[in-house]
């Protein structure tokens, strides 16, 4: 049973974090240490990726029909697990999408406007 | 989530390592690291709490840990096995006890009777709260008006019992049919198991046609189809076979073997159709309407009494109309000490739960390392007490498992030795209501004994090795405090019964029971009145022609006698009730012991043609002709009868059941009268039972025809009716006794472990100088004070649960002081002998060794 703290603290990632990951495969079937990788780089490394909650999210997408995943073969010829994005987690990149463009438009006008009085 | 659980753990472990794998690539093509592996599992962070995680998410982890906590608990009885077994033993006397209780509540109380909507059956009495009279039987031509008078009932039918002789070969053999009307069928709505039953048609006709009960199908037909068709000859009539009713269906009567028609029966002619308004021979049965209530159905029948009553004075007419639900007459006054059974068992298997949670207390102190470490290692409270709950589940299990096992053999145990007079009690089995019941006092029994045990246990703090705490120790003091309050309720309620059944068995009968034999003779129709006469003279005369007999009588009922409706004394007006009336033949006050106070006895000069006269009782003289010599006096019963005249008073006897007060009685001379059936009683000089046969056969010498009758020494009859007292007693005994056991165990487990963990503190004392009597003094008055408060707790429960037994007492009060003394003294002295033991062992303590321990 996952105590209380641990859903606190993987709700208040879950988000974001979900969002990432459905972005970062839209570029085509990524394993969990390119995903891992390639938030980190594009983010600028401003986002450090904690690997345990990363692998949970993975979880809970491919649960959720989001996400589908098969073991493959990765380009340096190891083999590891790479996940895909289905039809439904395009859909629900688009709406993710949509929605945080807008959150993150009325925070900047907020925050901004706040500046710009002070 | 668990349904989901498609991908498993060894492949999550899986890709972390080729997660790993291809990290360590990246960092030896980019940074030259001395190793690229190490790095990896930094750039990671911690790959145990990720594949904890994960494995967290993706399980039900509430199974995961039951079953560890199940093999944690095996494992706790395997290392403790004497510990568990304690536990277990005492669980399973609990829990068996109850189940055992239950299964017979079940069979006599719960299971509804086998009929079509047996809550809307009523049996319909004759009632008379004057006479003591609340089920009394019926007549028909009051029976008619109540059917054509009610709307409150369906259906009302009336039937009555009717012993007729079977003949089967030589021997002819006596047994019982059930005359009913044809609605009977309908009105329960039963279905023969073959063939049909009678239609109303016969009835009217007055065909003479059977059904049989399945048990005299079997015994006479085989079982075979055939018997359809075939003829039974009953007394001398010969009747048409036309169906068989299921195995279980014996109603009205537990030895009812056929059913026929009202009207099949000569008596319907000679006797029924002619009786009187006050002849009252008949039971009735009715089916209250849908949504008529017990309480208008009732109301309306009273109505419908006073009515009648008023309408045929002179008659003897009921002043009420009890109607009493089937299911409830059927098991009348066994409820009340079945539902007492239940709930002192039930009390015995709390005191059972409270021992098993100060073993499981004293058993978390001993564990405390073992609770401590697993605090450390970061198990939550609720996960101790989740482990402790689910180790008394196991434990309990066990018990319940065991208990069943002993249920199933006690339940045995009652069904043959149990009294034979309550209904169904065959029919009480371990089936899965019991086993569902039971399985329902498992749990509650372990959630019970684990609670305290499981909050004290959580509490332990990691730090604090030593946390056998005050507060702990005053949880145990309260335990042994709760055992001995509860134990005293059941040893009270236990005194209190014993008491009254020492009373009853001191009761002076009048009479000397003792080498007396009793057989009850019925003769049937068909014999003139002087015939009938002439039979019991010479069944008396070659009684006593056996060696070994003092003498030999016969009564027309020797313990069971009912009142008569009226009397009236010579000068007075009639009175309500009368007396007991009964015919007696031959020596009898001499036979029976009873002495005679004035007067005479009869002779064989009273006899149809001479003055009638009676015999009176002690109680009937002072009644009637209060401080006046009876002797010489008239009196009748009713107007149409003769007047009477007494020529002897006879001590009072107790026939009506030795807890009943003694009624006025008379006695006939049976010349002057005439009975079909009676009791032969029979004084012997030597041990009565082994002369029971060599009786019988020389009266059934007399007449073949005479079917076989029962013979037993008055003492078992006496017995038979103290019988249920007997049961109750004996059960409610043996479960205070168990409770007393279990008390002393509690009181003797809480004392050798605190004495175990004062060893220290006493070795200091002993070392100082205490002596050993002080020392044990120390820990018998610590046992002696916790029972004493028990006890006294425990008083004034008993105070308001002895309030329920009043009913089964008898001349002892629900609070009697000497009773209660009794109990609060036993209590104490068996605290007494189970502190001893503990004690001894404190005083032997040596204060080298003890000091040595630490």
């Amino acid at each position: 049973m996952p105590t209380r703290d641990d859903k606190e603290r993987t709700n208040l990632l879950q988000g974001t974090l979900d969002l990432l990951i459905l972005r970062t495969l839209v570029l085509g079937a990524q394993h969990g240490q390119g995903i891992a990788r390639s938030i980190q780089r594009e983010s600028e490394d401003v986002f450090l990726v904690d690997h345990g909650s990363l692998y949970l999210a993975l979880q809970r997408l491919e649960e959720n029909g989001l996400i589908d995943a098969k073991w493959g073969v990765s380009d340096n010829n190891r083999r590891a697990r790479f996940y895909k994005l289905t039809a439904k987690g395009r859909n629900r990149l688009t709406d993710k999408t949509a929605e945080w463009k807008k959150i993150a438009g009325a925070m900047a006008r907020i925050l901004g406007a706040g500046e710009s009085e002070a | 989530m668990w349904w989901r659980k498609k991908r498993s753990f060894v492949d999550f472990k899986e890709e972390i390592e080729s997660h790993l794998a291809i990290e360590a690539d990246e960092i030896r093509d980019t940074v030259l690291s001395a190793d690229s592996k190490a790095a990896a599992r930094q750039a990671f962070g911690n790959v145990a709490a990720t594949q904890e995680r994960w494995y967290e998410h993706s399980h039900w982890m509430f199974f995961d840990y039951v079953s560890r906590d199940l093999r944690q608990a095996l494992r706790q009885i395997r290392r403790r096995p004497g510990f568990c077994m304690i536990v277990i033993l005492t669980l399973a006397l609990g829990i068996g006890a109850n189940s055992a209780i239950f299964s017979i509540v079940e069979a006599v109380l719960l299971r509804p009777l086998p009929y079509k909507d047996p809550s809307r059956l009523a049996m319909v009495f004759s009632g008379d709260p004057a006479r003591e009279l609340h089920e009394g039987r019926v007549s028909l031509l009051n029976f008619a008006d109540w059917k054509n008078q009610n709307r409150s009932f369906e259906d009302m039918t009336a039937f009555i019992g009717q012993t007729f002789m079977l003949r089967t070969g030589d021997l002819p053999e006596r047994t019982r049919s059930a005359r009913v009307g044809a609605n009977f069928w309908s009105l329960l709505g039963v279905e023969p198991l073959l063939g049909r039953v009678f239609t109303a048609g016969e009835e009217q006709r007055g065909d003479r046609v059977a059904v049989l009960s399945y048990q005299l199908w079997q015994q006479q037909f085989a079982g075979s189809a055939d018997a359809l068709g075939s003829r039974l000859t009953m007394d001398d009539r010969s009747y048409l076979v036309i169906g068989v009713m299921p195995q279980d269906f014996r109603f009205p009567f537990s030895d009812t073997n056929v059913w026929e028609p009202i009207t099949a029966h000569p008596y319907w002619t000679t006797r029924d159709r002619k009786s009187s308004r006050s002849d009252s021979p008949w039971l009735v049965l009715g089916r209250i309407k849908k949504g008529v209530s017990w309480s208008r159905a009732q109301d309306e029948m009273d109505a419908i009494a006073r009515r009648l009553k008023s309408e045929y004075p002179g008659y003897e007419m009921p002043a009420s109309i009890p109607v009493i639900p089937l299911d409830i007459q059927t098991t009348g006054k066994f409820r009340l000490s079945l539902w007492l059974l239940l709930g002192s068992v039930f009390l015995m298997l709390l005191i059972a739960c409270i021992n098993v949670a100060g073993l499981l207390l004293a058993r978390g102190a001993v564990r405390d390392r073992e609770f401590a470490i697993r605090r450390a290692l970061g198990a939550g409270r609720l996960r101790i007490v989740g482990q402790v709950l689910i180790e008394t589940l196991v434990l309990s299990a066990c018990g319940g498992l065991l208990g069943l096992l002993l249920a199933s053999s006690g339940v045995a145990a009652i069904r043959a030795f149990g009294p034979a007079d309550i209904p169904r009690l065959a029919e009480a089995r371990i089936d899965w209501v019991v086993i569902l019941f039971t399985a329902g006092v498992t749990i509650f029994t372990a959630l019970l004994a684990s609670l305290w045990p499981a909050f004290e246990t959580s509490r332990v703090r990691v730090t604090s090795r030593q946390w056998m705490s005050t507060s702990t120790r005053r949880v145990g003091d309260l335990l042994v405090i709760g055992e001995f309050a509860l134990a005293l309720i059941l040893v009270a309620s236990a005194t209190l019964l014993i008491h009254s059944f020492l009373r009853l068995r001191s009761v002076e009968l009048g009479f000397r029971p003792d080498h007396l034999l009793t057989m009850r003779v019925d003769l049937h129709v068909g014999r003139t009145r002087d015939q009938e006469a002439a039979y019991f003279e010479e069944a008396i005369a070659r009684a006593e022609a056996v060696p070994s007999v003092r003498s030999a009588a016969a009564i027309s009922g020797f313990l069971r006698t009912d009142p008569e409706d009226s009397v009236q004394v010579e000068g007075l007006p009639p009175q309500h009730p009368g007396p007991c009336q009964d015919l007696i033949a031959g020596s009898f006050f001499e036979t029976a012991g009873i002495p005679l106070r004035r007067g005479r006895v009869f002779s064989g000069q009273d006899r149809r043609g001479t003055p009638p006269v009676a015999i009176i009782n002690e109680t009937m003289a002072r009644a009637y002709w209060p401080g006046v010599d009876p002797i010489g006096k008239k009196f009748r019963f009713r107007e149409a009868t003769p007047w009477l005249t007494v020529v002897g008073v006879a001590g009072d006897m107790r026939r009506q059941g030795s807890d009943r007060k003694v009624a006025p009685q008379v006695f006939l001379p049976h010349r002057q009268d005439s009975a079909n059936m009676m009791d032969i009683i029979v004084r012997t000089n030597s041990e009565p039972g082994a002369m029971a046969l060599t009786v019988q056969k020389q009266v059934q010498a007399i007449d073949k025809t005479v079917a076989k009758f029962k013979i037993a020494t008055v003492t078992q009859e006496l017995d038979e009716e103290t019988g249920e007292r007997r049961f109750h007693t004996f059960l409610i005994g043996s479960f205070a006794a168990g409770a007393l056991f279990l008390a002393a165990i509690g009181i003797y487990g809480l004392l050798h472990h605190a004495v175990v963990q004062r060893t220290n503190e006493i070795g200091v004392r002993v070392a100082l100088g205490a002596r050993p009597g002080a020392v044990m003094a120390l820990v018998l008055r610590k046992g002696l004070t916790l029972a004493a408060i028990g006890a006294g707790l425990g008083l004034v429960g008993a105070s308001l649960v002895s309030r329920l037994l009043s009913n089964l007492l008898y001349e002892v009060t629900p609070t009697d002081p000497l009773t209660f003394g009794i109990s609060v003294l036993l209590l104490i002295v068996v605290a007494a002998v189970a502190c001893w033991v503990p004690s001894r062992r404190a005083a032997r303590i040596d204060p080298i060794h003890a000091l040595r321990l630490d």
